[in-house]
């Protein structure tokens, strides 16, 4: 069996983070530490110098990546990648060509008819800064709490550089890491399954992002 | 290779858990895979409610009349709410859980009514996410589902329902509803027997609540005995 994050060490089965006890085999559990989540083998790995964007399967490609030019003043684009997922570390790895772009991902993507709700994580390059929201929306309408309002990182690569971000999930446990380094771990069980997407977006003007690629992993 | 029975998403070779959704497996007498739900077994009581001398959730009085003209009265048995054109929520304040049970005992009074017990209640701005049980005593029908809800729209995913149950007791008679959350597995009880089970981790954590409605545009009543939340216990 695939190594997952948070199984049962008595009798193997899935685990809810802090569960007082084990639904399955009633063993009671002693959460002594925090989890460190980490990735496990890939559920899929995208380079789209040579892979389609999904949802954005036009997007023009070079050998650095897919261009995506934002036309609109804060405006967002997004993907969603095939799988629906519990437990993952999501990652893209983007470079914003202006000081209007932004990069980042979704994950635990989930709907009901035109409605959706999900988690958001997007690095802000000009600004070195990075933002965490719970998202729920109905078609282009959207409604945001801030899990971890919009912080500065000198982990934020600027403007013209790649940044790599990523968020893992088991259970309730988020952690954010941005370019190799753990920048925060959030609790927040809220949402639990569903989609990943990348995403990038403009604030205040037009901008133009390049997407290099995505993966995601099995967080263990 | 097989298909996870909950989240349809293709399956290593004895997994022992799905990959996707983190739903245990075992296989059945043919090999294929099956669902292994844990059981939910209530705890001690968080909140209790007795109607016959407590309020409603969220009101601060027992008798309580809306400016549409929907009301509570108090009686010696319980709160009966009359409601019209529309659907009355009561919200356990404060109170934010991941598991629990919910469990809420009450009489529907008259036809086209229909009564939700509520869990993982989340409201993020103008946006409600949650789980509910619930039952149309006159339909004797029950559906345990995930809602979405807005001014402008609502949607649901049903997650197990049943059309004509003999738990499912009629007008005038009492039903004892219950939700039971635990992890992502879901059950839902009537009058002590368990009717309903899934996985489902799309929400983990919000309010709970009660509450009863009708599409029609004159008044229906229910009445109210008690509203009780429960820890889930080993």
């Amino acid at each position: 069996m695939t190594p997952q994050a948070l199984t049962c060490a008595h009798c193997g089965a899935p685990l809810t983070f802090r569960a007082p006890f084990c639904a399955y085999c009633r063993t009671i559990i002693n959460w002594d530490r925090d989890l460190l989540i980490t990735r496990g083998a890939p559920f899929f790995e995208l380079d789209f110098s040579h892979d389609k964007l999904p949802g954005w399967e036009d997007a023009p490609r070079s050998h650095d990546g897919a261009k995506l030019a934002i036309e609109k003043d804060d405006w967002e684009y997004y993907g969603s990648f095939t799988p629906k997922v519990r437990n993952a570390c999501i990652v893209v790895r983007g470079v914003a060509l202006d000081r209007h772009g932004y990069i980042g991902v979704k994950a635990r993507v989930s709907g009901e008819g035109d409605a959706h709700s999900g988690y958001k994580l997007r690095a802000y390059p000009h600004l070195r800064s990075w933002r965490l929201v719970r998202e729920v929306g109905y078609k282009q309408n959207n409604e945001i709490q801030d899990m971890v309002a919009w912080e500065y990182s000198a982990a934020v690569a600027p403007v013209n550089e790649l940044n790599e971000v990523e968020l893992r999930l088991a259970d309730s446990v988020l952690q954010v890491s941005i370019n190799g380094q753990h920048i925060t771990t959030v609790y927040d069980a809220g949402f639990l399954f569903g989609g990943l997407s990348w995403l990038v977006g403009s604030i205040d003007s037009h901008a133009t992002v390049m997407l290099k690629s995505a993966a995601a992993y099995r967080a263990i | 290779m097989y298909a996870c029975p909950m989240c349809r998403q293709s399956l290593t070779v004895n997994a022992g858990a799905c990959d996707w959704c983190a739903v245990k497996l075992a296989p059945d007498e043919k090999g294929a895979p099956k669902v292994v739900l844990p059981s939910v077994n209530p705890g001690k009581v968080i909140v209790g409610r007795d109607f016959g001398y407590a309020s409603l959730p969220s009101l601060t009085s027992r008798d309580h009349k809306w400016d549409d003209g929907d009301h509570v009265d108090a009686q010696h048995d319980g709160l009966v709410l009359n409601v019209k054109d529309g659907m009355r929520w009561f919200t356990e304040p404060v109170l934010r859980m991941r598991d629990g049970v919910v469990r809420v005992l009450f009489d529907v009074l008259d036809s086209d009514v229909r009564v939700r017990v509520v869990a993982r209640k989340q409201v993020i701005g103008a946006y409600s996410l949650w789980y509910e049980m619930s039952i149309y005593p006159d339909k004797r029908s029950y559906r345990l589902s995930r809602h979405f809800s807005s001014k402008e729209h609502g949607d649901d995913t049903e997650l197990c329902s049943g059309e004509n149950h003999p738990l499912v007791r009629g007008l005038g008679g009492f039903n004892y509803m219950e939700l039971r959350v635990q992890g992502p597995t879901l059950e839902g009880w009537l009058n002590g027997t368990k009717v309903c089970a899934t996985h489902d981790a799309s929400l983990g954590i919000g309010s709970t609540a009660i509450a009863a409605g009708t599409s029609e545009k004159s008044n229906r009543r229910v009445l109210f005995r008690s509203f009780e939340v429960t820890e889930v216990a080993p």
